[in-house]
């Protein structure tokens, strides 16, 4: 009824910038970014990526309105870094982790293709390029399900 | 009409054992009756039934004749058959039907083969006996003896009814009973011994066959019996009471057996026609019984051995169905015929007949909700009968209805049936029962044995075995006791009774005695119930009982309902509109109008008999009256509704208020003046019964309170002007009586019998009662045309009220005169006291003559003119002069002892009390001539002050007393559960008070300076004694106690701080600490949040005063205060509730809809103050408090319920608050309404939070009493910034911890951050569209505000150890969680705390840039007193803001019981340990402060076996040593060097909490055990070990 059309989930208005930084005037080192025409699925993995940078004291992000597409991304550093500048730095890491996570499934794809039967041994390859690829959160639901990997693996079973 | 009169009433059963030979003795006359269905009959059915009979015999269809079988009472146990015969058919054609049906059967015989002759003969032998031809033969020739005097009997066509010729009959009988018991009896055996051995002392039904055709026997259809009856004449019919039967009254029904036993004894006497009365209840069954037993005799000989039970089959479904449906399929064989098949165990020896009214009463089929129920019986006056007990009860009892089973008594399912019988006195006496039934559900330990019990039988004896039965306690009794708690239970109860009300409502309507039944029936279930509901008051006396109506009436009332109890349930159910218009019929034409004296003597209700004022009226209508009170008190809305039925009221006023109206009144005052002396008159007065009924008139005073609209209908009615020639009587009286009086007793008291003085009494309590009325009509401004109109009655009342005033102080001469004296007190003074609160309504009403309705209808130079105010002033400046005098009753009697000295001192109450009436009359006369009278009212002021300021400050004074007392009153309350009676104590103590303070700020705006500093500190202490007694409520009284006895606690309160304002307004109103205006900041700050409702008005005008004495504060200048003020005056208006003006729409679902906007006129209600003012006249819709919520306990409950379920939130039911009803109580978020309570300051957020929730202010704003300043659109952060302000002033005026919990802080303050909404900011300030939490003032007063709870300030407070006054309230309620904290908020149903926890910690996630306070209010429900849930949340699923959180430990805001919370008991939960683990690992050091330590605490806590038994927890189990390993394991293995060393290192101690750094320095001998476990376990190195080295 009142949702708006589809494309304007996507679409830039007439004039309208992507992204837009505001800096927080009460906090030190913190900022505000609005990023339009998108939602949860880019916030959470800037969001994620950048908490996993040891710089950043801080980082979370909001949808206000589900049926306004945009986000604010909040973001704090320790001062040794600006906080667009971490920003680019995350994008950057996460575009090069996507990249390659790209590549490898294509890679493992193609194998599939070309030894359709080959040997079980694939199903390892992938899976574990998965596991092993960053942390999304940084810091793992269950902070250190993978980090204290095999030593964990068992322990959370008891 | 298969129930004819006689019907099956019938219990009892003669006791002596059954003749059985003589009912087959005729057998061999009159043949055997063919089993032929009666619809087979081709006889028509409207012949008679002798017709029929002869025609039958006529025909030979039938070849046999049922027997009869007449069951009679001992005294008849033997008579034979013959007699039977001769009695009953001795009609003309006898001998002609005779020998035709012997011809028959002489035929019938000749066709039989011989093979079947000798079977029957066989047959006949083997039931009678060898003898049998020679009864036959005797009988015969006795026979033939008689036909020669067929002459004589022409009146034997009456025989069973007249009493002489059934003693003739009785007569005869003995010459034939005693050969033939001689001769027949043993024989008789097999069925003898088989019935006695199940019915051991059980009905002897002497089953003499009917040798005749008797009409009775031969024709058993209801249709025939009825003709039979036609014969009969009423007055024999009659025999059990139709009227309840005196003591008086002949003994109609038969005595029980002689203990010896029965033979040969036989009295007939009188009770003859009961005799022949009472088995025909029975002969229908019996016949059909025999008569089936015996058409299928041929073929069930071999059914009739010993021990089988012959009747025990027959007359079943069952066998009915085999026998005359062979053809059918067996019903058990069907399922829908399931239930009529007889199911073996029990012997139901015979089931009702089947043809009968009664369906199959099949106790397995219970309409009862609980099975359990079936066992239970009771006797006829509802006594349950134990189960042990009613198998072994004698059936002479007659308890064995129909002789059903071997079980004495009624099961409920019984009497259910019963009721709806046709027959009236079947129906009557199940009333009764029912009536004794409610008893027991109640909980009476035996049901009332009148002088009538509501049984019919009348039997002395009986009577007195019942009574037995009665006297014994079965509530201790084993078989019993289960029962009785389950008929107890309260949902069962309910429907039980539910059931027996509205049984009780439709036999109400009928005539007679089943009218009446039912409407005691409805009265006991109504009104009894009331009872147990305030069982407080059932422990005290009458008169205390009288002293809490009364008081209650006094301050207006309160709603009955809203306490979930039984009662309210049952009013729930009444279906009113249709239950009033025939109460209305009832009471005008009642049912026991025309019953004797002694029924009514009986049944009146004892507590309405003990005016003795209510002879005029019957005691249904009195009945009726307290049913009607009881409605009327439950609520407004149904009080509306009586008022609105037609008729209702008039019909009260026209049969107890002017019972013979006209006539008598006038007829009245013609007497009293023929009458010369006073004594004369007066007993003229009560002769001529015209007095009114002091119940009817507080029922008009309490519809009057009730609601506006009701006092408008009044009004209109005319009942005011009706009892305005009452008033004229009855003061002319008095001013007589006085006048010659007052000497008389000065000088002897002789002079008038005391008799006189009691009905004077009377009457001046009827006079009060009516004077009652009046205020309730002039507090809504109505009727106030009297006060000018009637002046001169008015004038002689306030004559005599002011002689006696004087007289009660005059010095006594002798003790004697003293007593008469205190014997009338009470009701003089209650006079004087309603007839000066009607003056003081009055002077309210005339101060401006606008407000009343009609408008104009009284003004001030009226009342200037009658001089009320210079009377109030003359009364209470005589009375308090008297009582300063020293001449006071108070000290009359110490001498006497304890006990006179506190009658002397209740006199002394209602003394003060009337003094309290006086005071307020006299503040309302200040007030008006403020307003009205030359210069401001300067002379009335001034007059005031020196007739009666004066005495009554000064030392000893009326003031001074009062203080002391209430101070000792308070006290008492304060420190221990009292009773309701000290309650009403303190209320008036304090209502008497708030009177002489109201005269004081009246009087005087700067009151102070009459009152000196002591005095002051007096009050203030009292004041403070009284806020502590109302926010933590009275002990151990109900709700409804305590918020009418809380109204004039409050009133005191509101004026003492008028008072207090009134000494600050001259001085500069800026706040500075050390000021009276702080002092004034501060009570305000108190007083109000315990204001009570009914206080509306004052707590607005506190709020402002408050508001804005706040916003003067220099301190805080950038913040406005004012915007917050419609929220809290919506806060405090808005529980009243807002219902549409049209009475029928208000109607539809009775509830008054709030959201309900679209209609434009709308009447807020409006409950009126304690005492009436300008505006409560014009405005109030009602005086009465509505219904209270339900108290803490649902509460409680309720988070029970909430914390219980908290541990399946995660799973996917996101509403843990959905089922039992218990929850449902709990009101919805709305505004609260008073009491405000001690969150009250955090409310504005609430709107803000629920802004889109119908109840919210935004949405109501216009619709509401609620006036919003020009322009009023204030933003988040500034209703945020003044909220906090007020707490945070509220917090340096009262000191200490706000007097709010933690929880209630904590809970405001993560409010505050919740509200983030992106607002509108069309003028954006500093830091535009930013969170409410960033701004600087929100940031700061928030701080402020929890800072009192960090850990560091609470260590400190705890080592200086203050003395905070609010300390020990705050800890009271601290015991609730954040959960409960939450429930007001969140409500009920829509989201449970948790849900708001996730949002709280999501929003921290995403917008909060680690603010610490943000922080800090996310910690205090992961405590281990809150569900796993919550520690999951935030340590599992949001582990990456732990690094976020840097609280120092000193920060963390603790709850009353410290940090402990957090460290015991250790977490268990493996999720828990992991996420502890993980943090503590992945961060590192990053991880610090609070979040630190409770994860290192729970993890060593879980490594060290030593930590938990320190702490006092079981050791480890394998599965816990082995985790333990775990854990050090990974610990080690993946933690910084830090982590391992704390862990290793940490202790703690169950008792003192220590801090890091502390836990990890400790020393002690564990060290050395861990040291040794972490070797044995091999885990880490040697540099490990040296970690555990100091």
């Amino acid at each position: 009824m009142n949702a708006p059309n589809r494309y304007e989930l996507y679409v830039l208005d007439e004039g309208e910038r992507p992204v837009e930084v505001t800096e927080d005037t009460k906090i030190p080192n913190a900022a505000t970014i609005k990023i339009v025409k998108q939602d949860h699925t880019l916030g959470n993995m800037l969001r994620g990526q950048l908490l996993a940078m040891p710089q950043v004291l801080f980082a979370g992000y909001k949808v206000p309105h589900p049926l306004h597409p945009y986000f604010l991304l909040k973001i704090q550093t320790d001062g040794s870094i600006t906080p667009e500048a971490v920003l680019e730095q995350a994008c950057n890491k996460l575009i090069g982790t996507l990249s390659s996570l790209d590549t490898k499934f294509k890679r493992e794809f193609s194998f599939k293709e070309v030894e359709s039967s080959g040997p079980g041994g694939l199903g390892a390859g992938p899976s574990g390029g998965f596991a092993s690829g960053d942390d999304p959160y940084g810091v793992g639901s269950g902070a250190g399900g993978t980090a204290w990997g095999t030593a964990g693996k068992d322990y959370l079973d008891f | 009409m298969s129930n004819s009169l006689i019907g099956s009433v019938f219990e009892r059963k003669p006791t002596a054992l059954p003749n059985a030979p003589s009912s087959h003795l005729t057998k061999t006359k009159h043949g055997f009756p063919l089993a032929q269905h009666r619809s087979l009959n081709p006889v028509p059915r409207k012949k008679s039934a002798f017709q029929k009979a002869r025609e039958e015999s006529g025909r030979g269809e039938r070849l046999e004749e049922p027997p009869r079988i007449i069951p009679i009472k001992s005294s008849l146990a033997f008579q034979p058959a013959g007699e039977d015969t001769d009695s009953e058919f001795e009609l003309p054609h006898k001998s002609s039907w005779r020998s035709q049906i012997s011809s028959e059967n002489e035929t019938r015989v000749s066709n039989m083969s011989a093979e079947e002759r000798e079977r029957e003969r066989q047959e006949i032998i083997e039931r009678f006996g060898k003898d049998v031809g020679e009864i036959l033969r005797r009988t015969r020739e006795r026979r033939e003896r008689e036909e020669a005097e067929l002459a004589l009997n022409k009146m034997k066509n009456m025989e069973d009814k007249t009493e002489n010729e059934d003693g003739d009959v009785g007569m005869e009988a003995v010459e034939v009973t005693d050969e033939e018991a001689a001769s027949s009896g043993p024989p008789t055996s097999p069925f003898k011994s088989s019935l006695s051995s199940t019915f051991p002392t059980s009905p002897s039904r002497a089953l003499t066959s009917a040798t005749t055709p008797s009409t009775r026997t031969s024709s058993p259809t209801p249709s025939a019996r009825r003709l039979r009856f036609a014969e009969l004449k009423p007055s024999n019919v009659h025999v059990y009471e139709s009227a309840p039967p005196s003591p008086r009254k002949k003994a109609l029904a038969l005595p029980p057996p002689e203990e010896g036993g029965s033979d040969g004894v036989i009295k007939l006497g009188d009770i003859g026609a009961r005799v022949r009365m009472v088995p025909q209840a029975n002969d229908d069954d019996d016949v059909l019984k025999t008569r089936t037993e015996e058409g299928d005799k041929s073929k069930q000989e071999t059914q009739n051995q010993p021990g089988l039970e012959p009747e025990a089959e027959e007359g079943t479904p069952e066998y009915i169905q085999k026998k005359f449906f062979p053809s059918q399929p067996r019903p058990r064989d069907v399922p829908e015929l399931a239930w009529t098949a007889s199911e073996p165990g029990p012997p139901v020896t015979s089931q009702p007949n089947s043809s009968s009214s009664f369906p199959q009463d099949d106790s397995r089929i219970s309409t009862l909700p609980d099975p359990k129920l079936i066992d239970l019986r009771f006797t006829l006056t509802g006594q349950p009968i134990p189960p042990s007990l009613s198998s072994k009860l004698p059936t002479h009892l007659g308890l064995h209805h129909h002789a059903e089973g071997v079980h004495a008594g009624y099961t409920l399912d019984d009497v259910f049936l019963l009721s709806r019988s046709t027959v009236r006195m079947q129906r009557a006496s199940m009333l009764g029962l029912m009536n004794g039934v409610v008893k027991v559900i109640r909980g009476q330990k035996s049901p009332e044995l009148g002088p009538s019990p509501s049984t019919h039988t009348s039997s002395n004896r009986t009577k007195r075995k019942i009574e037995e039965i009665g006297n014994v306690d079965w509530e201790r009794d084993p078989g019993l006791q289960p029962l009785l708690e389950v008929l107890r239970s309260p949902s069962i109860a309910s429907q039980i009774l539910k059931r027996i009300l509205f049984t009780g409502l439709e036999a109400m309507v009928d005539k007679g005695v089943v009218g009446m039944r039912g409407l005691e029936v409805v009265w006991e279930i109504l009104c009894g119930f009331s009872d147990v509901e305030e069982g407080e008051r059932e422990k005290y006396q009458s008169s205390d009982r009288e002293e809490w109506e009364e008081f209650v009436l006094d301050v207006g009332g309160i709603e009955t309902s809203g306490s979930m109890t039984i009662r309210d349930q049952l009013i729930d159910a009444l279906p009113l509109s249709q239950v009033l218009p025939q109460l209305v019929n009832v009471l005008e034409d009642p049912p026991d109008r025309a019953v004797d004296g002694d029924s009514s003597a009986s049944t009146v209700d004892a507590g309405n008999s003990r005016r003795g004022d209510l002879a005029a009226t019957t005691p249904t209508q009195n009945q009726i009256l307290s049913i009607l009170r009881v409605l009327v008190n439950q609520s407004n809305r149904i009080a509306e509704e009586v008022c609105r039925t037609k008729g209702l009221v008039r019909a009260v006023v026209a049969v107890f208020l002017l019972p013979t109206s006209g006539v008598s009144t006038s007829n009245a005052a013609s007497t009293l003046s023929s009458f010369s002396s006073l004594g004369e008159r007066i007993d003229a007065v009560n002769n001529i019964n015209t007095l009114p009924n002091i119940l009817a008139l507080r029922f008009l005073t309490t519809l009057a309170q009730a609601s506006r609209e009701n006092a408008r209908d009044l009004v209109q009615i005319g009942v005011p002007d009706g009892l305005l020639r009452y008033i004229f009587e009855v003061v002319e009286t008095l001013s007589t009586f006085t006048s010659t009086s007052t000497p008389a007793t000065a000088d002897s008291s002789g002079s008038h019998p005391p008799i006189n003085t009691n009905q004077v009494q009377a009457q001046i309590h009827i006079l009060a009662e009516i004077l009652r009325l009046y205020t309730a009509l002039s507090r809504y401004g109505m009727y106030t045309h009297i006060a000018a109109d009637a002046k001169e009655v008015w004038w002689k009342l306030g004559k005599w009220i002011e002689e006696f005033v004087q007289s009660v102080h005059r010095p006594q001469k002798s003790q004697a005169q003293a007593q008469t004296q205190l014997r009338y007190t009470h009701s003089h003074w209650v006079l004087v006291k309603s007839f000066t609160t009607l003056i003081e309504s009055w002077l309210v009403a005339a101060a401006d003559p606008h407000r009343t309705t009609p408008p104009h209808a009284l003004v001030w130079s009226m009342v200037e003119g009658v001089g009320w105010g210079s009377w109030v002033c003359g009364a209470l400046k005589n009375g308090i002069s008297g009582e300063n005098s020293g001449l006071g009753l108070g000290e009359l009697h110490d001498e006497d002892g304890e006990k006179e000295r506190q009658k002397a001192e209740l006199d002394d109450l209602d003394a003060f009390d009337s003094f309290g009436a006086l005071y307020r009359a006299l503040g309302a006369w200040v007030e008006g001539a403020k307003i009205n009278g030359a210069r401001g009212g300067e002379d009335a002021r001034k007059r005031v002050k020196d007739d009666v300021l004066g005495p009554s400050m000064m030392a000893g004074g009326v003031f001074g007393k009062v203080v002391e007392r209430m101070k000792v009153e308070t006290e008492i309350c304060l420190e221990k559960t009292v009773s309701t009676r000290r309650l009403v104590k303190l209320a008036k103590l304090s209502w008497i008070l708030s009177s002489i303070l109201r005269v004081l700020v009246d009087v005087d705006d700067v009151g102070v300076s009459t009152l000196s500093a002591g005095q002051m500190e007096q009050l203030d202490e009292l004041a403070n004694g009284v806020v502590g007694l109302l926010s933590r409520g009275f002990k151990g009284s109900s709700s409804k106690i305590f918020a009418l006895a809380s109204r004039p606690l409050t009133m005191y309160l509101v004026w003492y701080l008028c008072l207090l304002q009134g000494s600050t307004s001259t001085e500069t109103r800026s706040f500075s600490p050390s000021s009276a205006s702080s002092s004034w900041l501060s009570q305000a700050l108190s007083i109000l949040p315990v204001l009570q409702p009914g206080d509306e008005d004052a707590a607005v005008k506190v709020l402002r005063d408050l508001l804005k004495s706040v916003g003067n504060e220099a301190q805080y200048k950038d913040v406005d205060i004012e915007v917050t003020r419609p929220f809290y005056e919506y806060e405090i208006r808005g529980q009243t509730q807002v219902k549409p003006k049209a009475a029928d729409s208000g109607e539809k679902d009775g509830e008054q809809d709030e959201e309900e906007e679209e209609e434009e006129e709308v009447t807020i209600e409006h409950i009126a103050p304690l005492s009436p003012t300008l505006k409560s006249i014009s405005l109030s819709t009602t005086q009465r408090l509505s219904a209270p919520p339900p108290t803490i306990d649902s509460a409680t409950t309720v988070s029970a319920q909430a914390i219980a379920t908290s541990d399946q939130l995660k799973s996917a039911d996101p509403n843990p608050n959905t089922g039992p009803s218990s929850t449902g109580r709990r009101r919805e978020w709305g505004p609260t309404g008073l009491p405000l309570g001690s969150s009250w300051v955090f409310r504005p957020v609430d709107h803000l939070l629920k802004s889109g929730n119908p109840k919210s202010l935004f949405k109501n704003l216009g619709s509401l009493p609620v006036s919003t300043p020009e322009g009023w659109n204030p933003g988040e952060v500034e209703i945020a910034r003044a909220v906090l302000k007020i707490g945070a002033i509220k917090k340096s005026v009262v000191g200490g911890d706000l007097g709010m919990s933690m929880e209630e802080v904590v809970f405001g303050c993560m409010k505050v951050f919740m509200l983030e909404h992106e607002q509108e900011m069309e003028n954006p300030q500093e830091g535009m569209g930013e969170e409410v939490f960033r701004d600087a003032a929100v940031e700061r007063l928030m701080t402020e505000l929890v800072r009192p709870f960090m850990l560091g300030e609470r260590m400190k407070a705890s080592s200086s150890s203050f003395n905070s006054r609010s300390k020990p309230l705050s800890n009271a309620s601290s015991e609730l969680t954040l959960e409960e904290t939450s429930l007001p908020f969140l409500g009920p149903s829509n989201t449970p705390f948790y849900q708001f926890y996730t949002d709280l910690v999501g929003l921290y996630d995403a917008i909060s840039f680690s603010h610490p306070l943000f922080g800090k209010v996310l910690i205090p429900p992961t405590s281990m007193r809150y569900a796993v849930d919550y520690r999951r949340l935030l340590w599992c699923d949001y582990p990456h803001i732990l690094r976020s959180l840097r609280i120092p430990v000193e920060q963390v805001i603790v709850g009353s019981q410290g940090v402990k919370e957090w460290l015991w008991p250790l977490e268990k939960d493996s999720r828990m340990l992991g996420a502890y683990v993980g943090v503590l690992i992945r961060f590192g050091g990053a991880v610090e402060g609070f979040v630190r330590w409770i994860a290192l605490h729970h993890v060593a806590g879980n490594i060290w076996e030593d930590l938990a038994e320190a702490a006092g927890e079981s050791k480890f189990n394998e599965n816990q040593k082995d985790r333990a390993k775990k854990l050090l394991k990974t610990v080690v293995q993946q933690g910084t060097k830090d982590i391992v060393g704390e862990i290793l290192r940490y202790w703690q101690g169950p008792d003192d909490v220590l801090l890091p750094p502390a836990c990890f320095t400790v020393s002690g001998q564990w060290r050395e055990s861990r040291k040794t476990y972490l070797r044995e376990s091999g885990i880490g190195s040697d540099g490990l070990l040296t970690l555990l080295d100091d």
